[in-house]
């Protein structure tokens, strides 16, 4: 009888446990730029105080960010996405594993530019301090259709961009990267996103 | 007649010789030089400490302390801290702000006991800690405040912001007779206050930092690693820049001195460098 009753224990053990687990949705982000631990930590240290979230792990090498969310609440990935970027990071590439087993994703954007023919390569001076700076300016280049290469330099903070000019234009790259918090010599951030930027990120701004 | 000249000869080569030598010994510099660079494998160093003969750092990427030796040896470890940085060493036991877990624990290297520190105050990330006597002062990272123990109550200095006495996300402090030195990070400066918490002075405004992350405090010096621009500079105590070191420097995050060596622990390189004062 005793053995019944520890067996049927453990077995109750062992669905709540499974029954916890699949009540989680499980989260994953690629989050690029994490070179200032004070930032990196502070990203999860601020989704801990989400309520409900466990698990929350970051790998600063690696830039991967995951985290359990129950699943009741029926987070979504585009307010994930807006989360980590409200928090000042630049999300690469977000997705969920449901606790109902399905899987869900944002691929990035597959634009055909296998016409191309008329690339140019350009210049734009964009104001940034660091890896994180540089990974959300590039991120901001990439939505762009029309982008074939960027990479951006934080000592001469240069955004070396080449870019179909039938489909793009300098001023229209300068105006997304402004949009993203960075500003250039002709497209000014506004205030709010600016003061969104995490602090390593937060570059002495010109007055005009 | 001979061997007399042969006399001559090797008296004009060693006079040569002589001169040589005396042109080419190179003269002290009065600066830090580079004496070595201690690889640290799988560790991503952001606080240093020294506690007996063994040098602790804090790799918060991985929750943990370390002790190395001077070659980077690894001799002992403490795990399943959250997100530890600036550490201190005092009365024989480390001190280790917990970024992630809001509090100061004290360790205690042989019995392996570990005790949270009463704080008068909740803190947000805590960043640093540092002792001198009765005193202690911790940086509140997202309160943008250091919390000072004078030895019979705690004060709270600075509130967030750009002007003198304000911070912006401070990450490091230390407590010297007179004073208490801050590195106010992303406000790319250094302040100092007096033990009453008043405004004295700021340093490094001209050098135009990036993220002044660390600082240790000598008699004579102060050392500032700037982050994100590679580099630690070295200031004389009334501001005067002396020295700026930047050779094998990639994301220094603190510095230490030890026994009339200088230690840079470098982040991202997995590295410690070791310099001496040529004198």
């Amino acid at each position: 009888m005793k053995t019944y009753i520890l067996s049927f224990m453990s077995m109750l053990l062992l669905s709540s446990s499974l029954f916890a687990q699949n009540s989680m949705d499980f989260f994953e982000v690629q989050v690029d730029g994490l070179g200032c631990p004070f930032c990196a930590y502070g990203l999860e240290k601020k989704f801990k105080e989400f309520k409900g979230i466990k698990e929350v792990k970051i790998d600063i090498e690696t830039g991967d960010f995951s985290f359990s969310y129950p699943s009741e609440k029926a987070l979504s990935l585009k307010a994930v996405v807006l989360q980590v970027e409200k928090a000042g990071y630049s999300p690469m590439k977000t997705s969920i594993k449901r606790a109902n087993g399905t899987t869900e994703t944002d691929a990035p954007v597959n634009s055909d530019l296998s016409d191309i023919v008329a690339v140019v390569s350009q210049d734009i001076f964009v104001y940034g301090n660091c890896e994180m700076c540089e990974a959300r300016i590039l991120k901001a280049t990439s939505r762009l259709v029309g982008v074939t290469e960027a990479a951006w330099d934080s000592k001469t903070k240069l955004l070396s961009i080449s870019f179909d000019e039938k489909l793009l234009n300098k001023d229209a790259i300068s105006k997304a990267v402004a949009a993203a918090g960075h500003d250039t010599k002709t497209h000014k951030t506004g205030a709010a996103t600016y003061e969104n930027l995490p602090m390593c990120c937060k570059y002495e701004r010109v007055k005009k | 007649m001979i061997k007399n000249s042969i006399s001559l000869n090797l008296s004009t080569v060693f006079i040569c010789l002589l001169l040589t030598a005396c042109q080419t010994k190179v003269p002290p510099t009065n600066l830090w030089v580079l004496s070595e660079t201690v690889s640290l494998p799988g560790i991503n160093p952001i606080g240093i400490a020294a506690l007996g003969d063994r040098i602790w750092l804090s790799d918060g990427d991985h929750n943990r302390l370390v002790a190395v030796n001077s070659k980077g040896l690894l001799l002992d470890s403490i795990t399943d801290l959250d997100r530890p940085m600036h550490i201190a060493a005092y009365n024989g036991l480390l001190w280790i702000p917990q970024y992630g877990a809001d509090t100061i624990l004290s360790y205690n290297t042989n019995t392996r006991v570990r005790l949270p520190m009463v704080v008068s105050d909740s803190l947000d990330a805590p960043a640093a800690v540092a002792f001198l006597g009765e005193e202690k002062a911790i940086v509140d990272f997202y309160n943008h405040r250091i919390l000072f123990f004078n030895g019979d109550q705690w004060i709270s200095i600075g509130q967030q912001g750009k002007k003198e006495g304000d911070f912006y996300y401070p990450t490091d402090v230390q407590i010297t007779d007179q004073n208490i030195w801050v590195a106010d990070a992303y406000n790319n400066r250094i302040q100092v206050f007096d033990k009453s918490g008043a405004f004295v002075k700021m340093l490094g405004v001209s050098e135009k930092m990036n993220a002044a992350t660390g600082l240790f405090v000598t008699k004579d010096q102060l050392f500032v690693t700037d982050f994100e621009n590679q580099r630690v500079l070295v200031f004389f105590q009334d501001g005067q820049l002396a020295q700026v070191l930047e050779q094998g420097l990639e994301k220094p995050i603190d510095a230490m001195v030890k026994n009339d060596t200088l230690y840079i622990v470098n982040y991202k390189k997995s590295q410690m460098n070791l310099y001496y004062f040529d004198h």
